[in-house]
């Protein structure tokens, strides 16, 4: 009987759930050496259904079975949840996984973590490309946020830190504590300065508060930028010290995604903000994106910044249309749910912007037909 | 316009053009010949298997020429297969393997992805054991060496 070359058995591992892989792999050894790698590619920890029995399983085969001496460096992936696991992969897996292309870190809300083991593994992550870092790591209180920061690797095109929930609550706690004649300072935000990532393209800091003076130091270290995903931790004075460092540093910053912004701010501070940073940043802007504008129903005025600049007063919009800021770049345009918008405002915006595609509850409003392109 | 290819076993089989470039392989032949009506020798490729993979791409002809599809998570791909193909791949497994070796000699991606989905299919729900009967697999683990490996791997189980 004819049998299959080792790269066709590949080809059925696409085919194959992370379960039936690991039936595979213990059916001869030239199918282990095929799968195996399949197999391990991918270590994914972090589903919320059932990472905790899944991290305590791969424990036990980490450390009673030694599985990362024989398959850690076919690992390309690794998402886990659990801060024990950073450790494991830094320990058991030093001279193993090193292959690593993207990496996902976490910590539960009782972990205790003081990121030695977190710096030791993306000291061996030579290859890394997409990091995210979230929960304890970063927390302000962590002695050892700035190390962390610090040992990035300079071959990460993706850099993700999103902060625990809590913490940014504990912060705000000290922003608002009058009710306390020996007011405790606010603590001194440890602040993310990243190291020079000449590949960096991908930039998203979701409950990191940056100060004013940081923006620069942060954003000189990222040339490359392409992509920025911010919440609103900054405030508004913060949106304008990050428009102009943004400005001078990122020439080919031109995707901005804005998460969370549900804060109570008044529709019309909101669009004042972000219509300053749009028009403060001359790069052209091809895709904006809003997440989650549950309590704002019209979204026009701010749209009308990012495109045009704001019409004199009683004149007809389209008769302004002479000086177009984004328009002729712009491509998406995504109002995240609860985003309501006039059918006269789609028309003008289509009108406006030849290569615009507008999102509302992540599905394409449908650019009017007799518009054409 | 037609081609001829020559199977392994010297046969000739004349075919449409069209039908001929579902095969990626010859397509880019005929592209480097041009105009030329010499006939196209697969030495790789008995009668009885190309009889087949033309069958699929006579079938196949009109399909709209696939895009290959960047997906994140290759586990998330469907192992559904329309029925015609499904009932074209009901054959023995010396056939199945012998088209899908055709199908990645030839550069067919669709039926290349139809008959790993077969197998797949076929792999599904099996213990080892059970697979090793059904593709004529000789365990070539020792005891300690497969209770090993199902003990590195556990992780991975879904319980």
């Amino acid at each position: 009987m004819k049998t299959l070359p080792p790269e066709l058995l590949k080809e059925f591992a696409y085919h194959l759930s992370r379960h039936e892989l690991t039936v595979c792999v213990r059916v001869c050894q030239e199918w282990h050496a095929v799968f195996n790698q399949s197999l391990w590619e991918k270590v994914l920890l972090d589903s919320p259904r059932d990472r905790d029995s899944r991290f305590e399983s791969f424990k036990k085969c980490v450390v009673e079975a030694g599985a990362l001496s024989r398959s850690g460096h076919w690992i390309r992936v690794l998402r886990a949840y659990h801060y024990e696991a950073t450790s494991l992969l830094a320990t058991y897996g030093a001279s193993t996984c090193t292959e690593i292309l993207t990496l996902k870190l976490g910590s539960k809300s009782d972990d205790v973590v003081d990121n030695s083991d977190a710096i030791r593994l993306l000291e061996q992550s030579t290859k890394l490309k997409r990091l995210h870092l979230t929960g304890q790591m970063i927390a302000s209180t962590n002695l050892k946020y700035e190390q962390l920061i610090a040992a990035i690797p300079t071959t990460v095109e993706l850099l993700f830190l999103g902060d625990v929930g809590h913490d940014s609550e504990q912060y705000a706690d000290f922003d608002n504590g009058d009710d306390d004649d020996e007011a405790v300072a606010p603590p001194q935000r440890p602040q993310p300065l990243i190291p020079l990532l000449p590949r960096l393209t991908n930039l998203g800091l979701l409950g990191v508060a940056v100060n004013n003076a940081t923006w620069p130091l942060i954003f000189k270290n990222c040339p490359s930028l392409k992509t920025l995903c911010l919440d609103w931790s900054n405030g508004k004075e913060g949106v304008k010290a990050l428009a102009s460092a943004a400005r001078e540093h990122c020439p080919a910053l031109n995707q901005l995604r804005l998460f969370n912004m549900t804060a109570d701010l008044s529709r019309s501070s909101f669009d004042e903000v972000w219509a300053t940073f749009l028009t403060a940043s001359t790069c052209g802007w091809e895709v904006l994106e809003i997440d989650a504008l549950s309590d704002i129903v019209s979204v026009g005025p701010l749209s009308m910044a990012v495109l045009l600049p704001r019409p004199p007063p009683n004149q007809p919009f389209h008769q302004s249309l002479n000086q177009p800021l984004h328009a002729s770049t712009l491509k998406t345009l995504g109002l995240g749910y609860g985003a309501g918008m006039s059918s006269e405002y789609v028309r003008q915006l289509y009108e406006a912007a030849p290569n615009l595609t507008i999102k509302a509850n992540y599905e394409a409003i449908p650019r009017p037909a007799d518009l054409g392109k | 316009m037609t081609v001829i290819l020559v199977s392994s076993d010297n046969q000739d089989f004349k075919v449409d053009k069209e039908v001929a470039e579902r095969s990626i392989l010859i397509k880019n032949m005929l592209e480097d010949v041009g105009e030329s009506d010499s006939p196209i020798p697969l030495p790789n490729v008995t009668s009885a298997v190309l009889t087949k993979v033309i069958e699929y791409c006579e079938h196949h002809r009109n399909d709209p020429v696939q895009v290959p599809e960047e997906t994140d998570d290759p586990r998330k791909r469907s192992n559904d297969i329309e029925e015609w193909d499904m009932k074209f791949m009901q054959v023995d497994q010396e056939m199945l393997f012998e088209i899908i070796l055709a199908a990645n000699y030839l550069d067919i991606k669709p039926l290349l992805d139809v008959g790993c989905k077969t197998v797949a299919n076929i792999i599904k729900g099996k213990t080892p054991e059970e697979i090793r009967k059904a593709f004529n697999i000789v365990n070539d683990f020792t005891p300690e060496e497969e209770a090993q490996i199902k003990k590195e791997n556990e992780w991975a189980e879904d319980r």
